[in-house]
């Protein structure tokens, strides 16, 4: 298969998964489903996700990825996952910038860089898995 | 009347409708170009100055720059993309 076919393939693939996790942990506004395609394509010549996706009545959700294929494996090489809330205020956000080595509380972070900014501005551990992410939003959002 | 809610689609309608996707590499730059000036606005900064002062430093650590810095990265990756191929199409006999 030529590289760039194989990689147009692997972001639609992992335009997919996160399509799939929204619509697993969280209600997105019925405009959602249409939407995000839009973003897929775009994701798939330019590659980076960049998808804004509302959570009626008063939420969104924006997530943004960019890849790079390494071997014959797609990676997520960057990221920003944001749970906005009324006003453009960000309630919880994450990212892997590597601007932060402990949390709040003066411990390590558990899987540095990838950290999250909570609810109370605070440095918290984070995975990097936007499944647990969109699983703390849904919590926040009492789904 | 009730409304239809939209329905989640499957793996393979989702996979099959972007991969066979419209959007051409203009459409991509005039998005992607769109945003950045949005940007460039909101903050009264060219894109190669906030890409060169800003990215890389602990102030990139906010939502709209790193979100702006995708972007300014995804631009210059379609365009290499449409570059490649026109000089490809261009090369050949």
């Amino acid at each position: 298969m030529p590289r760039d076919v194989q990689r147009r393939r692997r972001i639609a693939e992992r335009c997919w998964h996160v399509y799939d996790l929204i619509n697993r942990y969280l209600q997105p506004a019925p405009e959602f489903h249409e939407e995000f395609l839009e973003a897929a394509e775009l994701a798939v010549l330019s590659g980076a996700l960049q998808a804004h996706i509302a959570i009626p009545p008063r939420h969104s959700v924006e997530i943004r990825e960019e890849y790079e294929m390494r071997e014959h494996e797609l990676i997520v090489a960057s990221y920003s996952y944001v749970l906005v809330a009324e006003g453009s205020r960000a309630l919880l956000r994450a990212d892997p910038l590597p601007h932060h080595r402990v949390d709040y509380r003066r411990r390590r972070l558990a899987h540095f860089p990838h950290h999250l900014h909570d609810e109370r501005g605070r440095i918290q551990s984070f995975s990097g898995r936007l499944e647990d992410f969109l699983a703390r939003a849904a919590a926040l959002l009492g789904r | 009347m009730k409304s239809m809610k939209p329905k989640k689609l499957s793996k393979r309608e989702f996979l099959r409708r972007v991969l066979a996707g419209q959007m051409t590499s203009d459409q991509a730059l005039a998005r992607l170009t769109e945003q950045l000036h949005r940007y460039e606005k909101q903050y009264n900064m060219r894109s190669e100055v906030f890409y060169k002062l800003i990215v890389g430093t602990p102030a990139e650590d906010h939502p709209d720059f790193l979100d702006w810095a995708i972007c300014y990265r995804s631009y210059f990756r379609v365009l290499q993309a449409q570059l490649s191929a026109e000089g490809a199409t261009a090369l050949a006999p």
